[in-house]
C-alpha cells in the first residue's frame, strides 16, 4: 500500500470512528436517561475494543507481508466493509437490546464494532510504512490523518449533521462512506480484474443495502431506548425533534422528555394537573410584585407561560440551551403565545455562562425547573458556586425558586447560601429576607389568573370550587427552613469539584 | 539490549517495561481529557459550541504533537525515550496547575466575545494536547528502532495506549470522580504522569551508561 493510500485510510477510519462514536453516545446518553456514568462506561468499552482491534492488528502484522505488498489489500478491503457493517448496526441492536435486557448488555456489540474500526489503523500503517528509522515519522504522518479524520468527525457530525439530519440520516451516511473506503482499497489490491469488479459490487451492494434497511432497522429507535421492556406497537411519538444540542421526545399525552429524561408536561392546567403545576401558581403569594423574572430552562414552555401571566410580572427573560424546544412549543395552542409574548426574551444559551455575561441584570425572582439532580451536568445548575452566583443576581427581596427534584443534597446546598428558604414538595424557594406566604393575595391572584384572557379556573364547573381550595391548600403548605435542614442533616453541598448529587450515590440509580 | 527484549530466534523485540509505562500514560491523558473537559464546561457553558470547541482543540493537540513528536524521532541520533520522557513530564507540570488555570481562564472569559473566549480556551488546551500527542510517535520510533515490524510495534503501542485510556475511562466514571472529586482525579493524572515520564528518563540514563 502507497503511503497516500494509508493515509486515506487512516482519515476516513478515523472520520468514520469518531462520527459513530457521537452517534453511539447520543444513543447511549439517552437510554440510560443521562446516568453519569454512561459516558465512562461506553467510552471504556468504546476504546478497550480499539485496543483489542489494535492487538488483532498486532498478530496480522506479525505473520502477513510488509509495506507496499498489494497482496494483503484485499483481505484489508473486506475488513474495512464489515467493520462498517458492523459499526451500522449498533444503535439499531441497542434499541433492540434495551426492549428484553439492561441497556448495558449491548456495550460488547459497540466494543465489537470499534474494534473492527480500530483495527484498521495500525493496518494501514503497517502496510503503508517502511520498517526503517524513518518509521517514527511516517507513523506520526498516519497518526495525524487519522486524528485529522476524528477531529473532522466530531466536528461535522456533532455540529452540522445532528442539526440537519437524523441519527439515522447520519448512520446511513457513514454507511456509504465506508463502503466508499472498501472500494479504495480494493481498487488498489493485487487481484484479476473478475474479483475485482466483483469486490467493488459487493461494496456497491453494502451502500444500497443500508439505505433499503435504515428503515426497518431504525424504526423507532427511541421509542424502544425510552420504555426499554415495556415497548409495544402503541409506542410512538408524534413529536420527535432532533437536533445538535439533543434529542426532545414528546407523547400523544403532552409528555415531554429530553434526552430521554422526564422534561414535564406541556399543560398549564392546575385543575387536572398532571405535572404539578399549581408550584408555578404558588409564586403568586410568595413575591408582592416580581416584576423582573428569570427563568433557567425553557422544556414544553408551562412554567415560563404560568409565570409570564403573573399578576406584577413585566418582564420574563427565558435562558434555554436548547432551541429544538421553541419547535415543540410552537406546536401546542396553550403555549404556543409565549413565542409572541411581548414580555417574554428568549436566549438560547447556557443558564449559568449567561448569568455570567450579564453581571448588572438583576431579579425580583428567578426560575430553575432544573433537570433530574442526578442526570449527567446536573451540577453545573446546582453546585454552590452556581446558586452563590444566582443570588449574587437577585434585587433586594428577590427569591430563587428550583426544582430539587428530591435531592438532599440540593436542598443543603441551597440552604448552605441563602438565609431563608421554604420547601413546595420538591421545589426550594429561597432569599435573603424571609419566606412567608401572603394567603389572602394568593387567593387574589388565583382566583383571577388567566393565561391569554382564559381563565385559569373556571368556577362555573361542577367542582372547581373543590379543586381550588384543594390546589390553594397546597400553594400554603410550604415546608419551613429548620425541617428541611433537620431531613437533610449529612447530605454534602454539592460543589463544581465533588458533583455529589451526580456521582456520589451513583448507584441509587 | 536485555535478553527479556529479545525475541526467539534473537529477535530484537519490544523491551517489556514499554507496556506498563505507555499503559499509564494512556490512563492519564483520558483523566485529564474528562477532568478538563467538566471544568472548561463549569467556567465557559456547556452549550454544544463550547463542546465542540473543547473536543476540537483535543483533536487539533494530538494531530499537532503526533507530527512534532514525529519530526523528533526522525533523528536516528536523537534519544526519542529521553524526550518521551521529559515531554510526559512536562504534561504532568502541566495537570498541576491546570485547575487553577482553567478558573483564570474562565474569570478572563467573562468580559470577552466570543471569538476571543473561545480563542482563549482553545490555546489553553492546545499546549498540554501537543506534548500528549508527541508521546506515541516518539515512544513508537523507540520501539520500531527495537522491533522493525511497524505493524507490530504501532498495534502494540497504541493498543496498550488505548487499553490504559479505557481502563481509566471506566476507573474516573465509577470511581475517581466520585471518591475524589475533580481536582482528586486530577492530582492521580500528574502522579502517573511523573512515574512514567521518571522511568523512561531513569530507564534512558541507565542505557546510556
Amino acid at each position: 500500500m502507497s503511503l497516500a493510500l494509508a493515509l486515506v485510510v487512516a482519515f476516513l477510519s478515523g472520520f468514520i470512528s469518531l462520527s459513530g462514536e457521537v452517534l453511539w453516545y447520543r444513543a447511549y446518553s439517552f437510554v440510560s436517561e443521562g446516568w453519569p456514568p454512561a459516558f465512562g462506561l461506553m467510552l471504556g468499552c468504546y476504546l478497550a475494543g480499539i485496543a483489542a482491534g489494535a492487538a488483532g492488528a498486532r498478530r496480522v502484522c506479525g505473520r502477513e507481508g510488509s509495506s507496499g505488498d498489494a497482496r494483503f489489500l484485499a483481505p484489508l478491503g473486506a475488513f474495512v466493509l464489515a467493520a462498517n457493517a458492523l459499526s451500522f448496526l449498533v444503535v439499531p441492536l441497542l434499541a433492540r437490546i434495551s426492549t428484553v435486557a439492561p441497556w448495558w448488555a449491548s456495550l460488547p456489540v459497540l466494543a465489537l464494532a470499534a474494534g473492527a474500526l480500530g483495527a484498521i489503523l495500525p493496518l494501514a500503517s503497517h502496510f503503508g510504512v517502511a520498517p526503517d528509522d524513518r518509521a517514527g515519522s511516517g507513523v506520526s504522518r498516519i497518526f495525524a490523518a487519522n486524528i485529522a479524520g476524528s477531529t473532522l468527525g466530531t466536528l461535522l457530525t456533532g455540529y452540522v449533521l445532528m442539526d440537519v439530519w437524523t441519527l439515522r440520516g447520519i448512520s446511513v451516511f457513514l454507511a456509504v462512506l465506508g463502503c466508499l473506503l472498501a472500494a479504495a482499497v480494493f481498487s488498489r489490491a493485487a487481484l484479476p480484474a473478475g474479483k475485482r469488479f466483483a469486490a467493488l459490487g459487493a461494496c456497491a451492494a453494502a451502500a444500497v443495502a443500508s439505505f433499503v434497511l435504515q428503515g426497518p432497522l431504525f424504526d423507532r429507535i427511541w421509542e424502544r431506548m425510552l420504555f426499554h421492556r415495556t415497548f409495544g406497537d402503541w409506542a410512538r411519538f408524534p413529536v420527535v425533534k432532533e437536533n445538535r444540542n439533543d434529542v426532545i421526545c414528546v407523547t400523544t399525552d403532552g409528555l415531554v422528555f429530553g434526552g430521554g429524561v422526564y422534561d414535564g408536561v406541556v399543560s398549564t392546567s392546575p385543575s387536572p394537573d398532571p405535572n404539578g403545576i399549581w408550584r408555578a401558581y404558588a409564586l403568586a403569594g410568595f413575591h408582592e410584585a416580581p416584576r423582573d423574572v428569570l427563568v433557567v430552562g425553557l422544556s414544553g414552555g408551562a412554567w415560563t407561560q404560568v409565570l409570564a401571566h403573573m399578576p406584577g410580572v413585566e418582564r420574563v427573560v427565558v435562558v434555554e440551551i436548547n432551541p429544538g424546544y421553541l419547535e415543540v412549543i410552537a406546536r401546542y395552542p396553550q403555549v404556543a403565545s409565549l413565542l409572541r409574548n411581548p414580555k417574554v426574551e428568549i436566549a438560547i444559551d447556557d443558564g449559568r455562562r449567561w448569568l455570567r455575561r450579564h453581571p448588572d441584570r438583576r431579579f425580583d425572582l428567578i426560575v430553575q425547573n432544573t433537570p433530574q439532580h442526578w442526570r449527567a451536568h446536573a451540577t453545573h445548575l446546582l453546585a454552590r458556586e452556581h446558586f452563590e452566583l444566582v443570588r449574587s443576581r437577585l434585587n433586594t427581596g428577590g427569591r430563587f425558586y428550583f426544582n430539587t427534584t428530591d435531592s438532599p443534597e440540593a436542598q443543603a446546598t441551597a440552604l448552605a447560601v441563602f438565609p431563608h428558604a421554604v420547601l413546595l414538595w420538591n421545589f426550594l424557594l429561597a432569599g435573603d429576607t424571609p419566606v412567608e406566604a401572603d394567603a389572602a393575595r394568593m387567593r387574589t391572584a388565583l382566583r383571577g389568573f388567566a393565561i391569554d384572557g382564559a381563565p385559569v379556573w373556571d368556577f362555573s364547573r361542577a367542582g372547581e370550587e373543590e379543586a381550588f381550595e384543594a390546589a390553594l391548600g397546597k400553594c400554603l403548605r410550604a415546608v419551613p427552613r429548620d425541617e428541611i435542614a433537620r431531613k437533610t442533616s449529612g447530605a454534602p453541598v454539592i460543589t463544581d469539584d465533588n458533583m455529589a448529587s451526580e456521582w456520589a450515590r451513583w448507584g441509587r440509580h | 539490549m536485555d535478553e527479556a527484549a529479545r525475541g526467539e530466534g534473537g529477535g530484537a523485540r519490544i523491551p517489556r517495561w514499554v507496556y506498563p509505562v505507555f499503559f499509564v500514560s494512556g490512563f492519564a491523558a483520558l483523566i485529564y481529557q474528562v477532568a478538563w473537559q467538566r471544568a472548561l464546561f463549569t467556567v465557559v457553558g456547556i452549550n454544544v459550541e463550547t463542546v465542540t470547541l473543547v473536543v476540537s482543540a483535543f483533536m487539533l493537540g494530538l494531530g499537532v504533537g503526533s507530527l512534532a513528536g514525529g519530526a523528533l524521532s526522525r533523528d536516528p541520533g536523537r534519544a526519542a525515550l529521553a524526550w518521551f520522557g521529559g515531554v510526559e513530564v512536562g504534561i504532568g507540570a502541566f495537570g498541576a496547575a491546570s485547575l487553577p488555570l482553567i478558573e483564570a481562564v474562565g474569570r478572563a472569559c467573562v468580559g470577552l466575545p466570543d471569538a476571543a473566549s473561545g480563542a482563549l480556551v482553545f490555546g489553553l488546551i492546545l499546549v498540554p494536547t501537543t506534548l500528549m500527542g508527541a508521546t506515541r510517535p516518539l515512544l513508537v520510533a523507540h520501539a520500531v528502532r527495537a522491533d522493525r515490524n511497524v505493524g507490530r510495534a504501532v498495534g502494540a503501542l497504541y493498543g496498550v495506549n488505548t487499553l490504559g485510556s479505557a481502563a481509566a475511562s471506566v476507573a474516573t466514571a465509577l470511581v475517581l470522580l466520585a471518591k475524589l472529586g475533580l481536582a482528586g482525579s486530577v492530582h492521580v493524572a500528574v502522579a502517573a504522569n511523573l512515574l512514567v515520564g521518571g522511568t523512561a528518563l531513569v530507564l534512558w540514563r541507565r542505557a546510556r551508561s
